[in-house]
Formats: C-alpha cells, structure tokens, sequence
C-alpha cells in the first residue's frame, strides 16, 4: 500500500497494489487466470485461440466486471518471492518482476489468487476472512501471441479494482505527521470489508523512526 | 448575457468542489457529512427564494446550477468517505435532481444536463445488468443511439403546456447524441451489436447518418423546429464529408480536394436556405390553415373561408396564390405557385 495526499486536495488516501501487476500497467497478464477461470467469469471462450479469427473475435469482448480474491502473506506469496529473487540472483530478472531488490521489505504482500462472477460461490472456495479479501473488479480478455516456446493461448487481466481507500481522521493525521518518501513509507494497517464490499480502517500502526 | 452568466455559474460551482476539497481532509466524518448535506439544501432553498422575487430567473439559474452541483459533490464525496464502489444509480439520482430543478423553475440548463444523465443512467443499467461494468455503457453507442431516440420523440408523449420552451431542448439533446453515436460508429464499427465485418458496420452507419439527418431536415422545416434543421444539416454536412474523405482523399490531388469540398459545402448551405424558405413557406401556410379551422376534404382539397386563406398566405409570406373567390373555399394542394 502507498498513502496519496496533494496540496489541492486535503484528503488521504491509500492506494491498494497487489504484486503481480507492476504498479498500474493496464493489460497486464494473470498466469493464473485461466480459460476456466475466465469462462465462470462470463466471457465466451467458444472461439480457439488458434483460430484465425481469435484475435478479432476477442477484442470485441468487453470488460466484464467480476469479483477477485486477494490473498495476504500466504502461500503464493511466498511462491512468487521466492521464483523472483531466484530469478535476481541468476541475472535474468523476468519483466514480470521488476523490482525484486526490496519486495520482501516493502511489498503490501497481496497476491491475486482466484476469481469469478459469482460473489458467494467465490466466498466459498476462500472462506478465510482473515487472509482472503473479495472486492469487486474488471476482467479483460485477450489472446496471447505466439511465443517461441508457447503457443497462442487466452489470457485474462484485472484491468481496475477500487484500489483507492479514504482515511479518516485521526489516522489521517498519523500518515501527515510522517515524513520521507511516501512509496517506501512503512507501516501497517488493518482494514475491514463490508458486506457491500467496501472497505475501512480499523487500525494504523507506524514503527516509530 | 446567458452564455456569460452560465459560465459565470460554472466558475461558482468549480470554486465550491476545489475549497471543499482543499480542506476537508481536517474536518471529521460527521462535519464533513453535516456540509455536505447542508450546501445543496441552502442553494435549493437560495433559488427558490430567489424565483418568487426576480422575474427574469437570472440569479434562480444560478443558484439552481449550484444546487446541482453541490449535489453531484454530495454524492461523490459520500462515496468516496465510506469507499462504496460506484455503481449507475448516482447518475439516476443526480438526473432526477437535475430535472426536478428544470421544472421547478423553467431551466433549459438542468433540463439539458437532466436528460443526460437519464440517458447515461439507461445505459448504464443495461450494460451492468449484462454483467460489464455499467461506466463502459458509451462502448455500445447503438444502445445510448436508441435512447436518444426516446428522448427526441418523448415531447409528442409528454405535454408541456406550462413549460413551452422545453420540447426544442429535448429534440436538440437527443438529436446531437443520436448523431455523435452514428458518427463514432460509422468511424470505428467494432463497437457495434453488429456482428458484421466492422468496416461493412462502418459504410452502413455512414448511409445510416446521411438518411437520417436528411429526413430529419425535412422533418425540422415541415415542423418548424429551426434546432434540429441547423443540427441536423450540420450532422449532414459532417457525415457526407466524412464519405468524400474515404471516397477521394487517396486518389485525387489535395488542392482539387479541397477545392471539391469548398464548393460542395457552397452549393449545400445555397441548396438548404432554398429547401427552407420555400418548403418552410408551404408548411407554415398549412399549418395556419389548420389552426384556422380549414377541414381536408375529398381528392386532397382544402376548404376554409375567404379570410382565413388571406390571413394564412401573409403570414406564410407566400405572395402569389391561385384560389377561387367565393364565400367557401375549396383550394388544391396541387394548385399552389
């Protein structure tokens, strides 16, 4: 998470980053984000990406807004830092991992793991209400070119999630009176999902100086 | 004077979202919300005072716009508070706003901002319900096209009796939307519900734009409704370009394109003033002959008196007129000069 205030404008905000998409580049594939994944999404996949008319056939297809678990330090966190700083270490530092050198110090940790277009049904593959967040999100759908090694294949991405969350006072106050770079700022927040899926802070712990 | 005092409104509105903005951030969440609920209140309660004392709805149109706006603001900034995910219904409330203010007070402005935002909202809908997200609903400008319609043809569905000067904003709203969807489809025809190729999508809504603004000029001048004529030939104008441009702009030397266009754009606007002069003439004849009592009768005869016909071809400024002088008058459709 990165805090955001501005001269013109009073407010604070937080600004939600999960890890698998270098900061807000639009379009970005998500591995895990699969043809039955996309299908439960409902995009309709009855065209091969093979096919010669793929590529037209799915740029016509609209975002589709779906709903997106969100994991906190768990296993695929643990997975994805661990690839990226193997990766680091042998030289061939992949585009999908940018910025390996302090991920483990100042990444927010948050993994996309799953997704669909049923809010309960993808609630009850991740009734984890502690390490699992569900927010609302826009899935986009494309084909992937043809690799050297992979062939043609769909891809889907999380084009925008709500990804900024108001602070009230007097946790505002607290990220004011912090001083330094904002994006490498450390602290730690508690957050609270509605049942209309909008979040809120319960708690800011910042480690003092 | 209104031009400027619309923009005048404008800068007002602006200058109250940016000092809100500028320092809200300090003020708690039951200040915040207090303002935000009280400002559209004072400026509704503003306006209205200030409608029963002017007569000229100068500083209502003002105080009006500022309720508006304060609205949106309400509802945006309450939003973003509680981090609720935006969905269309804001466009439905602040529409409704917007029109009950037009017709509360007689105000074009709102009525104008009101149906678009009733149109956006329509869409949106549509488009959410089919699971998209319902801010993408200009991505199928066939839908907000069929809208538009609606609100072009929803004056002869709702009278105004009071508000006389309401059914031109109408049928000018939704004939530019009309013609800005036509217009961006017949550019790029991917959008489309069409399942066609999207350069077959992009000929037929250029023909599509050419067919229908030129019925809709004829239509405009046989009504009298001078907004959607001007509109109307103005979308002509652009659409026929728009064909030229794809027809010869490869092929042929740009000086002699240009000069084409010049010529054609000449020989269009000499054409109209005719088109509307003469045609406009006859309906409005017609027109006076029907508010005068004349009745149709049989082979496509009118009968009327002597003064009716007289009174009717002054005010349509139709000089030369064949007709027989008896007590009752039967005068041919075909007989006019």
């Amino acid at each position: 998470m990165s805090y955001d205030t501005k001269d013109e404008n009073s407010g604070v905000a937080l600004n939600l980053h999960w890890i698998d998409r270098p900061w807000r580049m639009v379009s970005f594939p998500s591995q895990w984000l699969d043809q039955k994944i996309l299908q439960e999404v409902g995009f309709d996949t009855s065209v091969a990406p093979s096919d010669k008319a793929a590529s037209d056939y799915y740029a016509r297809q609209r975002t589709r807004s779906a709903f997106v678990a969100f994991e906190y330090n768990g296993s695929s966190w643990n997975k994805w830092i661990d690839e990226a700083e193997q990766q680091a270490q042998a030289g061939a530092p992949s585009p999908f991992y940018r910025f390996p050198g302090n991920q483990r110090e100042t990444s927010s940790r948050l993994v996309a793991i799953d997704a669909s277009g049923d809010l309960a049904r993808l609630r009850a593959r991740h009734p984890d209400r502690g390490s699992v967040i569900v927010v609302p999100a826009v899935i986009r759908i494309g084909v992937e070119p043809e690799g050297a090694k992979n062939p043609r294949r769909l891809y889907g991405s999380i084009q925008e999630i709500p990804y900024s969350i108001h602070i009230p006072l007097p946790f505002s106050d607290g990220f004011r009176r912090m001083s330094g770079d904002r994006n490498s700022a450390k602290f730690r927040v508690h957050l609270r999902y509605g049942a209309f899926l909008e979040p809120w802070i319960v708690a800011l712990e910042i480690p003092a100086p | 004077m209104r031009i400027a005092s619309t923009l005048g409104g404008i800068a007002i509105c602006a200058a109250v979202v940016l000092f809100f903005a500028r320092y809200w951030g300090y003020l708690d969440t039951s200040a915040q919300i207090a303002i935000l609920v009280v400002v559209p209140l004072l400026a509704l309660a503003a306006a209205e005072f200030a409608a029963w004392r002017e007569r000229t709805l100068y500083f209502t149109g003002l105080l009006a716009l500022l309720a508006f706006a304060s609205f949106v603001m309400n509802l945006a900034v309450v939003g973003s508070i509680f981090n609720i995910v935006s969905t269309e219904r804001a466009l439905l409330a602040w529409g409704a706003f917007a029109l009950l203010l037009a017709y509360r007070y007689g105000l074009r402005l709102q009525l104008a901002l009101g149906l678009l935002l009733s149109m956006g909202y329509g869409a949106a809908m549509v488009t959410a319900h089919f699971g998209y997200r319902w801010f993408d609903f200009g991505q199928r400008p066939e839908l907000v096209a069929l809208l538009a319609l609606l609100v072009f043809w929803a004056p002869f569905a709702i009278r105004h009796t009071r508000q006389r000067d309401f059914p031109p904003v109408y049928r000018l709203v939704g004939a530019i939307v009309f013609y800005l969807c036509v217009l961006s489809l017949a550019d790029w025809g991917i959008p489309s519900y069409m399942s066609f190729d999207h350069q077959n999508i992009e000929r037929f809504y250029e023909f599509v734009g050419l067919l229908t603004s030129a019925g809709a000029i004829w239509l405009g001048i046989s009504r009298q409704w001078n907004n959607v004529v001007n509109t109307s030939a103005t979308a002509f104008v652009i659409f026929l370009f728009t064909r030229l441009y794809h027809w010869w702009w490869d092929w042929m030397p740009k000086y002699l394109f240009f000069a084409v266009i010049g010529a054609l754009g000449v020989g269009w606007w000499s054409l109209l003033d005719t088109c509307v002069a003469r045609w406009g003439r006859e309906f409005r004849y017609e027109a006076r002959l029907a508010r005068h009592g004349s009745s149709r009768g049989s082979g496509g005869k009118r009968v009327c008196s002597a003064a009716c016909v007289e009174e009717s071809l002054r005010f349509s400024g139709i000089r030369h007129y064949a007709y027989e002088p008896r007590d009752v008058y039967v005068v041919r459709h075909e007989g006019r000069k």
